[in-house]
């Protein structure tokens, strides 16, 4: 797709045949080259005008394709024409801003991002009659399961790790959170009469739990490092003091937050023990993802992409069988949520919900909480990805020998990779919790880690805009074709309707594999998948 | 047979008391999860030592094929006497157009390269040795037997029939050998055998009282008959190419409507099943896997496409068959005694092990005498050099595929024989297989063969040492870690082991 050019302008062609002997990479990745350099680090208004006049058409293509899906919607039935035309939209979306030839590759990235995500929100709004309920309560779906991607991005796309075991460390940060904040919240009788004191108690249990794990975790490294055979140079001493101190620092954190004498009623006593609850779930997620990448990191990748896809199906049926643990299939229903009376008590998240027409203003604080967890995440993974740290990582994906000639540790460096991306994952299953908010092994079959997969592979693999671009995408799709009933109006009932969607998604991740590896917004030449 | 009347087994079974029956019922359940895992094991390891392909989408492959012939069985319902002259009449019609067709084109194609020997030719004469035929109806009696003996309890009819059975299947061979004193010929008399095998098998099929239960899978005693038959025309067959071929044919199509016709019609299903499961896989080779491969794709981007194709394949499955329990007519059996011990073991169980020891000698014939199975073995050592040596990879990897898909769906089947299933089957069967593969080493069958047996009988007879039954993957998982951490190679050391 990416290697034709746009045919709008030939005559263009024509003239920049002669620079391709020069730049055949560029070429076949993005339009004619000397736009290229001429586009490269420019960026502003004119850049959207530009746009818009070479692809005027496509952009009147856009509009009419989103009259004819208003118009179907309202009209009422033709699901499966709302759906091809989905489909079209994001084609002609991604034709008209991805092969633009005035744009860098930064700015290109924004615009298919903005473009594609405007148009989707648009499309669900649409589907949905503007219910802003709905779409609140689909987008912290989709931001949730963003955030479990971008821990697979980690491990796959920036190190290089692939790991079919992804919804593992996802159940694991839900299943720790559900059982520890319902235990505690049971024992000290927090549920039904909360007092400060207790609060109090439970918090500096967590933050006691937390450091003890960060402290071991962080020596665990150091011990790898120093039993590795390879030298441990200085930076890679420097390495391991600043995880290890960026750990201990998380456990100050929560220290401080007990030390701050803020008035600690019921509320916030079991917001601090529901989110000592995730918290130590990541914790305990990352441990787990040591403790699985210590035999296991040094295999080929092949291996490894079997190890980890049969360690989560292994722990999902320990989930199913130990009852006594996690209530075997049945779950544990009813969990403790954040902020449990901010719906009665906080005004300003009542005006805001009110005025957005959101009829549950825990739909809106939710929303708000996973966008900062979001935040979070992607302002974590900036510092570290544009850090030294995040460029032996990226050697890592490319060429670990080289890596590892360098005198960087790249086991420990992996090892370390994998119990991030596993920390990330936990964090997600901790607000799937609070999103449902029950757990069952249910939740966690295989198929979620494959969502990751396809989220980042759409996306773009190494791409955390992408990532979320993708998981975007995904659950449009999947909520469109609910939403239209596209089932059963094909005449599939219940569980073969949702084969169709996941048999269709599926056939997305094969065609993107063979026509388009890089995703939406990946670099070709930053390719991992092709090696 | 005789002697399986006097045998002590059944005396030696019982002696080791309860504990040791209760340890073989789980020994049988290995077994019979091993031959699974051995059949699918073997096409896996194939794909994976060739084309780097870790397919994921094995697993559901089996399922396709289980489902498939589930379906064919239930499409297809022929009164019993008419299946019986549409047999008859399908053996007729073989033979005559052998005999008008084939024998002339033989012929023809032997005058043209008399005189020049080619390797081809070579091969073909040497297809079997006598030595080697001689121990393939050697195999087929011991196959008798024991199908005989897991099958029935050893009582007074069990025994006459068994001897009765025997007797049918060696009776023609041991005659004609008296008459000419050298063997028997096979030419004149192949109209004369074929007649005798479905006398036999019709004889063997109202005669003898050994129906299993309502709708129950017929005698494996007459598969074994048939097998006889089949193996004794395979003896015959030793000495021209003219007179290998046409009785190998015949009789491979005897054996077909025999079966065929004991199974009700299950083995033509499974037939088809095979048959459409190949033709998937080729399909998907030519639609996509080639095309990747051109690419230069990676070991992870094959992978990310196996699960593409893993996710389709199951839920397109799923779309048209549904997600509900299926069961085959006949495989809550109950258990029947194993020489009058107290182990016992169902019919279709019995069955998996024998068609699982018979498709596992085919492949070993087949991997070492013909032309492509030697290929394939070449290319999963070395690609660079079997490409250089003047191997056409194309056209190989396209049999490889052919191959995966008929063991893959051959496998499914068997295993849904032998519980109820539905579409998880093929994933919860995807990780042992995977663990026999890299247990036998990536690109060695035998090593494959050796993997499935090792794992199945790992997973099976772990709840007799105390695991919950629901951790027996674990076990399974723990042998796989164990292998890769400290022979990533494998046991056999497949030569695909980068």
């Amino acid at each position: 797709m990416s290697e034709k050019r746009p045919e709008e302008d030939p005559e263009e062609e024509m003239h920049t045949r002669p620079a391709e002997s020069f730049q055949p990479e560029e070429q076949e990745r993005a339009g004619p080259p000397v736009r290229e350099q001429m586009g490269d680090g420019r960026s502003g208004p004119g850049e959207a005008a530009g746009l818009l006049r070479d692809h005027g058409r496509y952009a009147l293509g856009i509009l009419v394709l989103l009259l004819a899906l208003s118009w179907l919607t309202f009209d009422g039935g033709h699901p499966d024409l709302v759906l091809v035309l989905f489909v079209a939209f994001l084609a002609v979306t991604y034709r008209m801003v991805a092969t633009s030839a005035r744009l860098s590759h930064r700015a290109r990235e924004n615009l298919v991002f903005a473009a594609l995500g405007g148009g989707l929100v648009t499309i669900l709004g649409i589907i949905s009659g503007w219910s802003n309920q709905f779409l609140v309560f689909t987008m912290t779906n989709v931001l949730i399961y963003a955030i479990f991607a971008l821990g697979l991005n980690l491990e796959f796309g920036y190190t290089g790790i692939i790991n079919f075991g992804h919804v593992a460390f996802m159940a694991i940060g839900a299943y720790t959170f559900a059982i520890f904040s319902t235990s505690m919240l049971d024992r000290i009788g927090l549920l039904m009469e909360p007092t400060i004191t207790a609060g109090v108690v439970v918090v500096v249990l967590a933050a006691v739990a937390f450091l003890i794990v960060g402290v071991l975790v962080s020596i665990l490294a150091e011990r790898v490092m120093a039993r590795s055979a390879h030298r441990v140079t200085a930076s890679t001493h420097r390495q391991v003091t600043v995880f290890t101190g960026s750990v201990s620092g998380g456990a100050a954190a929560i220290l401080v937050v007990l030390v701050v004498p803020f008035p600690m009623d019921a509320m916030w006593a079991q917001t601090m023990v529901v989110g000592a609850g995730v918290v130590l779930g990541m914790v305990l997620a990352a441990v787990a993802g040591v403790l699985l990448g210590l035999p296991t990191l040094r295999l080929r990748a092949d291996y490894l992409a079997i190890v980890t896809i049969g360690a989560a199906e292994i722990l999902r049926r320990a989930i199913r069988n130990e009852q006594w643990l996690t209530g075997g299939p049945q779950g544990i229903p009813q969990l403790p949520l954040p902020f449990p009376r901010a719906s009665e008590q906080w005004e300003w998240l009542q005006h805001l919900s009110g005025a957005l027409g959101i009829r549950s203003p825990w739909v809106l604080l939710l929303f708000l909480l996973v966008l900062v967890a979001l935040g979070l995440v992607l302002a974590t993974y900036t510092v570290l990805l544009r850090s030294p740290y995040g460029r032996v990582l990226r050697a890592i994906r490319e060429d670990e020998d080289v890596a590892a000639a360098l005198g960087k540790n790249v086991f420990a460096y992996k090892l370390q990779a994998l119990a991030i991306g596993s920390a990330v994952a936990a964090l997600a299953g901790g607000l799937l919790a609070w999103y449902r908010p029950f757990i069952s092994p249910q939740t966690y079959e295989p198929i979620i880690t494959f969502y990751a997969w396809i989220i980042i592979v759409v996306g773009g693999v190494g791409n955390n805009k992408g990532t979320v671009l993708g998981a975007f995408i995904l659950f449009s799709f999947i909520e469109i074709t609910r939403v239209l009933n596209l089932d059963e109006n094909l005449g599939l009932s219940g569980p073969q309707g949702s084969a169709l969607r996941v048999s269709l998604i599926g056939m997305l991740l094969i065609l993107v594999m063979l026509f388009k590896p890089e995703g939406l917004l990946g670099r070709r030449e930053e390719l991992v998948l092709g090696d | 047979m005789l002697f399986l009347d006097v045998l002590p087994a059944d005396v030696l079974l019982q002696g080791l008391g309860d504990e040791a029956a209760r340890f073989g019922r789980f020994v049988v359940n290995g077994l019979v999860v091993g031959s699974i895992l051995a059949l699918a094991g073997v096409g896996l390891t194939l794909v994976y030592g060739i084309l780097r392909i870790a397919n994921f989408a094995h697993g559901d492959f089996l399922t396709l094929g289980a489902y498939l012939t589930l379906y064919l069985t239930a499409l297809v319902t022929l009164p019993r006497t008419l299946a019986w002259a549409v047999a008859v009449a399908l053996v007729l019609v073989a033979f005559v157009a052998g005999d008008r067709f084939l024998r002339p084109w033989v012929r023809d194609r032997l005058q043209r390269s008399r005189g020049q020997v080619t390797a081809d030719r070579r091969l073909a004469r040497r297809w079997f040795s006598p030595r080697e035929s001689r121990l393939l109806l050697f195999a087929a009696l011991a196959l008798i037997v024991l199908v005989a003996g897991v099958r029935f309890p050893i009582s007074l009819p069990g025994g006459l029939s068994l001897l009765f059975v025997a007797v049918v299947a060696c009776a023609p061979l041991v005659l004609e050998a008296l008459r000419t004193g050298r063997g028997p010929q096979p030419t004149r008399t192949l109209g004369v055998w074929a007649g005798i095998g479905l006398l036999a098998g019709l004889a063997a099929h109202f005669l003898v009282p050994l129906q299993t239960g309502p709708g129950g899978w017929s005698q494996p005693a007459e598969i074994a008959l048939a097998l006889g038959v089949f193996a004794a025309g395979l003896l015959n067959s030793q000495r021209e190419l003219v007179r290998r071929t046409l009785p190998v044919l015949g009789f491979a199509a005897g054996f077909v409507v025999l079966l065929y016709l004991f199974a009700d019609l299950r083995i033509l299903a499974l037939a088809v099943s095979l048959a459409v499961v190949s033709a998937v896989m080729v399909l998907l080779e030519l639609l996509m896997w080639r095309r990747a491969r051109r690419q230069g794709a990676g070991l992870l981007t094959l992978i990310i496409i196996a699960i593409g194709l893993m996710l389709l394949l199951r839920n397109v499955i799923i779309i048209i068959w549904g997600t509900r329990q299926q069961v085959f007519p006949g495989t809550l059996l109950p258990r029947v005694p194993i020489l009058g011990s107290d182990v016992g073991i169902t019919p279709y169980q019995s069955l998996v092990v024998v068609v699982t020891l018979v498709a596992i000698l085919a492949m070993h014939l087949f991997l070492r005498y013909t032309k492509v199975g030697k290929a394939m073995r070449a290319l999963a050592d070395d690609m660079d050099l079997a490409r250089v040596s003047g191997i056409d990879v194309d056209r190989v990897v396209v049999y490889v595929w052919i191959l995966a898909g008929a063991l893959a769906a051959l496998a499914g089947t068997l295993y849904a024989f032998t519980r109820p299933f539905d579409t998880n089957l093929g994933w919860f069967q995807v990780l042992p297989i995977f663990a026999a593969v890299i247990l036998g080493g990536i690109g060695s069958p035998y090593g494959a063969m050796l993997g499935g047996f090792t794992i199945g009988l790992v997973m099976e007879v772990s709840p007799y040492f105390g695991v919950p039954v629901d951790y027996k993957l674990v076990m399974a998982f723990a042998a796989l870690i164990l292998v890769m951490v400290f022979r990533p190679k494998g046991l056999m050391g497949g030569g695909a082991a980068r």
